[in-house]
């Protein structure tokens, strides 16, 4: 069983991990907690299964593997850019205008913004679950006892993979270099001639494209989403950010692996080791509880971060 | 420092002041007319609407507390709490547990009230106590986890030993008593008929306006002024030697105590509770009341609690409207509830972050630092 | 000084609240306002249901039913005291939320005209509602609200046409110690009310049997990532699997099974009884057995007429629709026997109509207003569809 619920954990881990990411970028930036970074991962979930949809209505139930794969791709990029677009919108309409304002306000209208992109999706979705087609084969490969599905052999590989280009992006473009200086500092940076308003947008929009393209992978994995799985996405990304350290990239990365681990060997062991007192459905507030007791005894997170203003 | 900065024309007279819109004395026929009001609301309305909206009532006069409760932490210290919810839950469960079927005993209601907000208030003290050193956004987020934590907890702690219920919610919660007289009955007084929503009416009002009271002195008494040090600056004030760490601990325990009181009656108005009436839902309903009446002020909040609880009933309305006027129902009008709430948020938060009668000082306050010539007023 | 400025700022918060109550409701005038004495007497039915939010296929489907029943009342023409009514059913939504079940109770019974209840179709949303009507006096009837603890709650006036939980929860066990020949269960639950009054039933009854519960999981019923506890309960080697609670999360369970690679047999209660089930599931659902409350329509003879009928007014049959239906006809029955207009004298009629043979078969009232008549019907997954088993 530990093999599987490793598996597991490191399935969910990389979707933490991109989750964090995204939110951990905007973070880095702007000092600012986006609320509605989860609404977005959920409208991008949504998005994918919508296009897909209206794909395989075109084109019908894939023949073959490869059709499959470019079908996927389509949906992937489709929901991936809806929301980078999404996240755009977001900075313009609800965090521009309160640039510098007390930290209050942002983080009110912050809030405002996840319940009306939720309430909006309920209204276009509907409060029902949505099933993913199922176009990828079922089955997948088997590494001693542990089973992974081929959702899950894709999402072991795709993350990794986007992480790396984020790297080599931040890296090595004139914009990520320009990310990289805003979050250390902002006013510097503006001084050094650098548009922050631009490299905010564009930390939106990476951030934003890398929900969307978690979303999709995630309702691809589970084979259904829902219009509230927004709420603990942020929950998650938040806990996982915080367990890595707020606004360091490699944290967030490795704050929503151990995370994702976390959860699955909570699962699998709390009811043992509580003597039944505690069960599985205590699972989400594991997020949580981690959430609470790094910021209360190490709010730096495991690879550190000032999370408080004076001790 | 004139406390009192008169502006013309406003309504009732009313004077700003630094924590907000306050009414100015008003001379003894207002105040007749305010009495008989109240006295007389849930008659006019029982006889020409039914009792249906005589409960709407009772429900918005108890969201005036939970709004006043939550103004002390957000609206007077400044400090940002996602999971009040969790307090009113702590409340009414206290009530729950304490005067139902459930443990087999049966306090008062009136020996509960005070119980409530002191548990309520200890449970706040407690989540305080570790988080208050955090920034006002990981504040945020770390109230938000409790109040769900909490929520998780009530619906979970059935097993191995019942003690909440869990999800079926405790009921056959006892009524409050006066003079051997059950509180939760109609009655027929000189051949009117009272029902037992016009008397929680009076209840609520009456428990409505203690509050307010004790709140409009503790706004101005030292700690009051303390808050509005802390809030306008945090390190000037820690300077001139106020315990921020106190302080904002009294917020949180006097907040929570509020959320506990109304719970309490909350519990006993229902007769049953569940975990399902203290979602998040519920915390960032308040907060809106707080936010749309406006941060600080006590007349401000109690407006937007009314506000809030009322005007969403209009919402049904939608749906026949929506009937006659199209033949379908394309949209249901509660759902948009939360897209309204919303969306109203945004609008002030931006616009007139003071909200309705907020003072121009929180708009300063809540503005500075802010470049945004679009609204108008740079910051200081 | 303080007080008198308290007071002043009461002043225009209750002139807020009362202007607002006025405006708001001047756009629902409830029909006690109407003016004028209308030409016929109309009887009100009140339903109370989820007419919106994730349920309203049921609420829905129930207010369907009682509108139906009561166009055929309405076509036979019924006279009450001497006077024609007709009759007509005020749908009310409670988002099966025991808040606004509170507050819909209250709305109905303040509505003079509304005679008896058909409702609600949630047993959390019955209970709170059903102190309201209780103090009120009125007759009120559910269709299909099935938790044991509604009729224990001391309600006078109260009944149910479709039986309980503990029921189909037996039947469940019954059938997996029988015909499933199980050793071993894993019972997982949604921890609702509704949920877990399965999985208690079912456990304690396969217990009795001899069978071993390996583990109780919960879930809770907002969550859709079940990897690492499908795992958990997979170790555990169990011979069959139990759930209560909806059937979108029961599908995304049974894919996360399939995925594992654990093929045992699946059992769901009522809730899982759905089409949507093998929709959201697809064909990994094939083979998993679901229990539902009442007879198989199949076996019910007067069943397929009122079907065909149903379905060419209102389209779809929605299983609670024919229990509906019964619960509107047994208030009719009632308010003819009472022969009078009067609330009380309705609830008194319906005491002396001790069973009810209708669409769904025949129903047994004892004296806690239960079914002592009850049916419960077992199905599987067979090429999609739901199949009769026993």
């Amino acid at each position: 069983m530990i093999g599987q619920q490793l598996v597991n954990g490191l399935v969910l881990g990389c979707i933490y991990a991109m989750l964090a990411l995204g939110f951990s970028m905007v973070f880095g930036i702007l000092r600012l907690i986006n609320f509605a970074h989860g609404e977005v991962f959920m409208i991008g979930a949504m998005v994918s299964i919508t296009v897909l949809n209206l794909l395989l209505a075109k084109t019908g139930q894939p023949v073959s593997l490869l059709v499959a794969g470019g079908l996927l791709l389509v949906t992937t990029v489709a929901a991936g850019l809806s929301c980078g677009v999404l996240g755009i919108a977001l900075e313009r309409v609800a965090y521009r205008p309160l640039r510098r304002a007390p930290v209050l306000a942002p983080l009110i209208s912050a809030i405002a913004a996840s319940i009306f992109l939720q309430n909006v999706a309920m209204l276009v979705w509907g409060r029902q679950y949505i099933a993913f087609p199922s176009i990828l084969p079922s089955g997948g490969i088997q590494i001693g006892e542990a089973a992974i599905s081929w959702p899950g052999v894709l999402i072991v590989v795709v993350s990794p993979m986007l992480m790396v280009a984020l790297n080599q992006f931040m890296k090595r473009t004139t914009i990520g270099k320009s990310m990289r200086a805003t979050a250390e500092d902002l006013e510097v940076a503006a001084y050094m001639g650098i548009d922050t308003d631009r490299v905010i947008v564009a930390a939106f929009f990476v951030g934003s494209v890398l929900a969307g393209v978690a979303g999709t992978l995630v309702s691809l994995y589970i084979g259904a989403t829902n219009y509230f799985i927004g709420f603990f996405a942020i929950m998650k990304a938040f806990a996982a950010a915080v367990l890595g350290g707020v606004g360091n990239l490699t944290g967030a990365v490795l704050g929503g692996l151990l995370l994702g681990l976390i959860e699955s060997f909570a699962i699998g062991f709390l009811p043992d080791l509580t003597w039944g007192f505690m069960g599985t459905q205590y699972k989400d507030i594991f997020a949580f509880i981690v959430l609470v007791v790094f910021l209360i005894f190490r709010p730096s997170g495991l690879l550190g971060e000032q999370a408080s203003e004076r001790a | 420092m004139s406390e009192h900065s008169s502006a013309a024309g406003a309504p009732f007279g009313a004077t700003r002041s630094p924590h907000g819109t306050r009414l100015a004395v008003p001379p003894n026929w207002r105040r007749a007319a305010a009495t008989l009001a109240i006295l007389g609301a849930p008659f006019l309305v029982g006889s020409l609407l039914g009792n249906y909206w005589v409960r709407v009532m009772d429900m918005a006069a108890l969201y005036v507390i939970l709004a006043l409760g939550l103004n002390v932490v957000v609206g007077m210290a400044g400090l940002l709490d996602l999971g009040y919810v969790a307090f009113y839950a702590v409340g009414a469960y206290t009530m729950a547990l304490l005067s139902s079927p459930q443990l087999g005993v049966h306090y008062s209601f009136w020996l509960l009230l005070p119980v409530a907000g002191v548990l309520a208030a200890i449970a706040g003290v407690a989540l305080g106590y570790p988080v208050l050193r955090l920034r006002s956004d990981y504040l945020a987020m770390v109230t938000l986890a409790f109040g769900e934590i909490v929520r998780i907890f009530l619906n979970n702690l059935d097993t191995p030993i019942n003690i909440t219920n869990g999800p079926m919610g405790i009921s056959g919660i006892s009524p409050p008593y006066l003079l051997g007289y059950s509180l939760k009955r109609n009655y027929e007084l000189f051949g009117v008929e009272l029902t037992y929503t016009a008397i929680f009416w009076y209840l609520i009002v009456a428990l409505g306006l203690a509050t307010a009271f004790l709140l409009g002195r503790l706004r101005d008494s030292r700690i009051g002024w303390a808050w509005g040090a802390i809030r306008e600056d945090e390190l000037a004030a820690r300077t001139s030697g106020i315990d921020i760490r106190r302080l904002k601990l009294y917020a949180f325990g006097t907040g929570a105590f509020f959320a506990g009181f109304a719970g309490c009656i909350f519990a006993s108005f229902q007769g049953f509770v569940s975990p399902e009436s203290f979602t998040l839902f519920e915390s960032i309903a308040v907060l809106c009341m707080v936010v749309l009446g406006g941060i600080g002020s006590l007349p401000g909040v109690a407006v937007g609690a009314a506000v809030l609880t009322v005007l969403p009933e209009s919402l049904r309305g939608l749906n026949d409207l929506q009937q006659a006027l199209l033949g379908r129902q394309y949209v249901n009008g509660t759902d948009l509830r939360m897209v309204i709430y919303s969306v109203l948020l945004l609008l002030v938060i931006i616009f007139r972050p003071q909200g309705l009668l907020g003072s121009e000082q929180r708009r300063r306050e809540l503005t500075a630092g802010r470049i945004d010539s679009r609204v108008g007023r740079a910051g200081r | 000084m303080r007080m008198r400025s308290t007071l002043g700022f009461l002043a225009p918060t209750i002139l807020c609240i009362a202007s607002l109550v006025v405006f708001c409701a001047s756009e629902r005038t409830p029909s006690a306002l109407a003016a004028g004495a209308p030409a016929e007497t109309v009887v009100k039915i009140g339903t109370a249901g989820p007419l919106t939010g994730n349920q309203a296929k049921l609420g829905t489907d129930a207010r369907n039913g009682a509108m139906f029943a009561v166009d055929e009342l309405n076509a036979q023409g019924i006279t009450v005291g001497g006077k024609k009514v007709k009759f007509a059913i005020q749908g009310e939504d409670d988002q099966a939320d025991p808040k606004l079940a509170t507050a819909v109770a209250q709305r109905l019974v303040d509505d003079k005209q509304v005679m008896a209840i058909v409702g609600h179709n949630n047993s959390s949303a019955t209970i709170p509602a059903g102190k309201i009507y209780d103090e009120a006096g009125i007759l009120f009837i559910t269709p299909n609200a099935s938790n044991p603890t509604v009729s224990q709650q001391g309600f006078k006036n109260f009944y149910r046409i479709m039986c309980t939980d503990p029921i189909q929860a037996a039947k469940a066990a019954t059938f997996t110690v029988e015909k499933l020949k199980a050793k071993t269960v894993v019972v997982v639950d949604d921890k609702t009310q509704y949920g877990q009054g399965l999985t208690d039933m079912y456990s304690k009854q396969v217990e009795k049997a001899g069978v071993k519960v390996l583990a109780r999981e919960h879930i809770s019923d907002k969550d859709s990532e079940f990897g690492a506890l499908i795992t958990a309960i997979k170790a555990k080697r169990p011979d069959v699997f139990y759930f209560g609670g909806v059937y979108s999360q029961a599908a995304l369970l049974k894919k996360e099974a399939i995925k594992q690679g654990m093929k045992i047999p699946f059992i769901g209660g009522d809730s899982v009884f759905e089409p949507d089930y093998m929709k959201l599931g697809g064909d990994i659902t094939e083979g998993d057995y679901a229990t539902a409350l009442g007879m198989d329509t199949e076996k019910l003879p007067k069943y397929a007429g009122f079907a065909a009928k149903f379905k060419a007014k209102y389209g779809e049959i929605g299983y609670v629709v024919p229990y509906a239906y019964d619960a509107t006809m047994v208030v009719a029955e009632a308010i003819k026997k009472a022969n009078a207009l009067d609330r009380k004298k309705i609830a008194a009629a319906k005491k002396n109509i001790p069973s009810y043979e209708g669409i769904t078969g025949k129903v047994v009232w004892d004296q806690y207003g239960d079914n002592s008549n009850p049916v419960v019907s077992l199905y599987q997954v067979k090429n999609g569809k739901w199949a009769f088993v026993e």
